[in-house]
């Protein structure tokens, strides 16, 4: 666990890139996935506070929390098997970080010579200053005063309507709070359990949705074991993981 | 007249930028021999008060760029020099990309670019032409504005161009390969 906390003050990063290389580069490391499981409680807790951000704004600093917690669990668990889809998420993000590292530095190039030596084009010559040559509207045969009218009415009617499209509610599978609020409920009933029974998919998981339970599930008993309140062990590299309510001494 | 002299005397005479194409019209002559003349226009420009931009194939004089103070003392108004640093990110890119669509732009700094896009548009910094590739979609590319503002007669000038707008375009390149696989 990292006992040096950063603090980020500056409070506007306008989007998850600017706030991760931040934090990677206060620490003076370089970009990998031993630099990004090592910032990814700071990140945490920066998301945590964003406020006032649009829900597209937010959603981008979400998804790469996403990667980040990837990252991290791999980095906890060497034995955890990644599939090739996140593998390519965790490539993808750190060369995406890269990319645009190079960007940042490039901007401040040109800030530095933006405006320094400007090449000044001519100026533009002021035809009507000469005298000769005046602007005048020169309607063609076809624009008559009733033409026109048929032409102002076409081009209302052909106004696209506004379309009112049916409001749809996300719904959320379920947050890493609630199953936090479950394993504790479900660990005081019955003192001792195990893995499997908590997420309740003991028959063996195949869908995208009971994979998302049991990953955040997975995630809320780490957040569990870090905050001291329960224990957990596996007896055998795969097997069961048996959960226990840590003894309040 | 030599042919140099001919392109040289149709810039200061247009007083904006001009196609290559379109010199090629006026001079009735192929365009190798206006590549090579603009090339010759170029190096004789070196060292002088005019200077030569090109801007792919659109060419147009302009003060050199190591008199800028003398001009800019010259002209009365402001000239607004304040970039916000998401504008800074966006030129960067436009310019070292030399020709990127919004997707990209938005893929490499990891947000919604739209907003600043449409306001260096505004200014007169970067231009859209729609994607000869992909018609529904636009390219963005410096603009004769924005290199005089970079002092740099063309983007080659820039700072480790080479090097950056190889890298750049490799890195790019491995986006679009996945972006397909996610379509399919």
């Amino acid at each position: 666990m990292e006992t040096d906390t950063y603090q980020i003050k500056t409070s506007g990063f306008e989007g998850p890139f600017g706030l991760l290389l931040n934090l990677v580069e206060k620490r003076k490391l370089h970009i990998n996935d031993v630099s990004l499981a090592q910032v990814t409680e700071d990140y945490l807790q920066y998301i945590n506070k964003l406020g006032g951000l649009s829900p597209a704004e937010i959603s981008s600093f979400v998804l790469v929390a996403s990667t980040l917690l990837l990252i991290k669990s791999k980095s906890l668990l060497p034995n955890l098997d990644l599939t090739s889809e996140e593998e390519g998420d965790i490539r993808d993000l750190e060369e995406r970080l890269r990319l645009y590292e190079i960007f940042t530095k490039l901007s401040g190039n040109i800030k530095n010579n933006f405006g320094k030596k400007i090449i000044f084009a001519p100026l533009e010559r002021k035809l009507r200053a000469w005298g000769h040559i005046t602007l005048i509207f020169l309607p063609d045969a076809q624009i008559t005063r009733e033409s026109m009218m048929t032409f102002a009415r076409g081009a209302l009617d052909g106004m696209p309507k506004k379309v009112f499209l049916p409001k749809v509610e996300v719904k959320t599978v379920i947050s890493i709070e609630e199953m936090i609020d479950k394993l504790t409920e479900r660990i005081k009933d019955s003192l001792k359990m195990n893995f499997k029974d908590f997420h309740g998919h003991n028959g063996g998981v195949t869908t995208r949705e009971e994979k998302v339970v049991v990953i955040v599930g997975f995630l809320a008993m780490l957040e569990l074991v870090r905050q001291g309140m329960i224990n957990a062990m596996q007896e055998y590299d795969g097997g069961d993981i048996i959960i226990e309510k840590q003894e309040v001494i | 007249m030599n042919l140099e002299s001919k392109i040289e005397a149709i810039l200061f005479f247009k007083g904006e930028s001009v196609s290559r194409k379109k010199l090629s019209e006026i001079l009735e002559v192929g365009q190798t021999e206006i590549n090579e003349g603009i090339e010759k226009l170029k190096e004789s420009l070196q060292n002088r008060g005019v200077a030569l931009l090109i801007n792919d194939n659109d060419i147009t004089l302009g003060t050199a760029p190591e008199l800028s103070k003398l001009i800019e003392d010259l002209q009365k108004e402001e000239l607004n020099k304040d970039l916000s640093k998401a504008s800074l990110e966006i030129l960067s890119i436009v310019l070292y990309k030399n020709g990127v669509s919004r997707a990209e732009i938005d893929y490499i700094r990891g947000v919604n670019s739209s907003f600043t896009l449409r306001a260096l548009s505004v200014r007169g910094l970067v231009e859209k032409t729609v994607d000869e590739k992909d018609n529904r979609r636009f390219i963005y590319k410096p603009s004769f504005e924005l290199l005089s503002y970079m002092g740099v007669k063309s983007v080659e000038e820039l700072p480790d161009w080479a090097e950056v707008n190889n890298s750049v375009n490799v890195a790019v390149k491995n986006m679009e390969v996945e972006t397909k696989e996610e379509v399919n």
